[in-house]
């Protein structure tokens, strides 16, 4: 398993009773299956090698912190992808405190203001990072089917498999969330709506 | 089929994740009078592009990692940590001891009762002095003064926006199938792009530390909106369904109810 694919649930489900009775090999093994998704998510918020690898160390650390709180059957990667996702949030806010602070001792001139000359360049440069956050706000199998789509490359025929849904039901989740990230990103790019 | 026709359906096979093809020059003629669709496709094509490029960032990132490593080590951190902090709890223990020691309290006694005394005198005397007056020339107001309105204004736009997206997420989930306000024939769904709108007005508003959790759940909502306002015609049972999911999945009425509590009693 090359850790970007899923983990048989009930695999994972043995891996999380050991790991609560306190088994390392155990953490280990749950750790290799899915820091690498993780990191995914981490690297698509954070867009830094360094910062995404500290945030999947600090998703695990949580993680062992907090599963005496998991409850059997739910659905374990939903879980552990919710920890991920406040801990990246909680950095991105951390991330804009420390850059007002950096900035409050700068002059107007000294800043980097978007000044609505931005040339077609400038924008393409922004748009990885407007479309991290966008994809984000997708529901959450729209965002699902856009990951394993275009970050994991899956063909549809394998998301339909992995999801366990049917292949239009694919193409017609994946069509609206292109569709909603149009609508989302158009503020933010100057694009009409 | 018409030209828009043709490359809609281009747009459509882009989006659904297929490949779309050669622009043909028939196509090529069309995209360069109709605007419409250039920026459609246009748009589509970047955010793809960026997806694109994301990937390969993403892949380069993965392969330049040791993951069986990076596993151990995590592991070490984890099971380290409990133990340090009890050898750092058993290792603060005799100090405590030694620092709440029963002959000690007379001393800590006599330090809070002087303590007590001193701010007791202090509130004496700044109470006596007289308020200086107030000059007040031209308008001036502190970065405080001014953060607290701003946030007060968000607050209240926020609310707003809140109570107009309850009633009709409420109305959506309780009216029987075709009647919701949300799907009103007519001018499309109204309400949904209505509420979208209100959203980008609040946006700036949002972006502050202070308002990161309402931002966060009117994000949730933004996104209910953009799938009802997509709406044409009637709305299929699958598709009622799936937002009713959303709705319950993301848990949005009970979230909107607590927001709207918190930002109620933050008033001042």
């Amino acid at each position: 398993m090359d850790g970007l694919t899923a983990a048989v649930p009930d695999e994972t489900a043995d891996l999380v009773r050991r790991v609560q009775s306190g088994d390392r090999e155990a953490f280990v093994v749950l750790t290799r299956l899915y820091q690498k998704k993780v990191f995914v998510l981490a690297y698509s918020f954070v867009r830094d090698k360094e910062d995404a690898l500290d945030l999947v160390q600090e998703t695990f650390l949580r993680l062992y912190q907090k599963i005496g709180t998991y409850r059997p059957g739910r659905p374990f990667e939903a879980w552990l992808r919710r920890i991920a996702r406040n801990l990246c949030i909680d950095h991105y806010r951390r991330q804009i405190l420390r850059r007002r602070d950096h900035e409050s001792g700068k002059t107007v001139e000294e800043l980097d203001l978007p000044d609505g000359r931005s040339g077609e360049g400038e924008r393409d440069r922004d748009i990885k990072d407007i479309l991290s956050r966008c994809v984000d706000r997708l529901a959450e199998r729209q965002r699902a089917i856009f990951i394993l789509r275009h970050y994991d490359q899956l063909r549809n025929e394998d998301i339909a498999e992995t999801l366990g849904i049917s292949l239009g039901t694919v193409k017609s989740l994946h069509f609206k969330a292109v569709r909603n990230l149009r609508a989302l990103m158009g503020p933010y790019l100057g694009w009409e709506a | 089929m018409n030209d828009c026709d043709r490359i809609r359906k281009r747009l459509d096979r882009l989006s659904a994740g297929e490949p779309a093809g050669e622009i043909e020059d028939a196509m090529k003629r069309h995209l360069g009078r109709c605007p419409d669709c250039r920026r459609a496709l246009d748009e589509t094509e970047k955010i793809l592009r960026g997806a694109g490029e994301m990937r390969m960032d993403i892949a380069a990132a993965l392969a330049s990692v040791d993951w069986e490593a990076a596993a151990e080590r995590i592991a070490d951190a984890a099971f380290a940590a409990p133990a340090a902090r009890r050898e750092a709890g058993s290792s603060l223990r005799p100090f405590r001891s030694r620092l709440f020691q029963p002959r000690l309290r007379p001393v800590y006694a006599a330090l809070l009762a002087g303590v007590l005394l001193g701010a007791a005198g202090m509130f004496a005397v700044l109470k006596s002095r007289p308020a200086a007056p107030a000059v007040a020339r031209g308008f001036s107001a502190s970065r405080d003064s001014i953060d607290q309105v701003e946030y007060q204004l968000a607050r209240r736009e926020t609310l707003d926006y809140l109570d107009k997206s309850q009633l009709l997420i409420l109305d959506f989930v309780q009216a029987p199938p075709g009647q919701a306000r949300l799907l009103q024939k007519g001018p499309g769904a109204q309400p949904a792009r209505d509420m979208l709108a209100k959203k980008r007005n609040i946006n700036l508003q949002l972006g502050t530390v202070r308002m990161a959790k309402a931002r966060e759940i009117c994000n949730q909502i933004e996104v209910l909106f953009l799938e009802l306002a997509a709406v044409r015609g009637e709305l299929s049972p699958a598709d009622a369904a799936e937002i009713k999911d959303y709705i319950d999945q993301k848990q949005l009425l009970l979230k909107i109810k607590l927001l709207k509590r918190e930002l109620q009693e933050s008033e001042v």
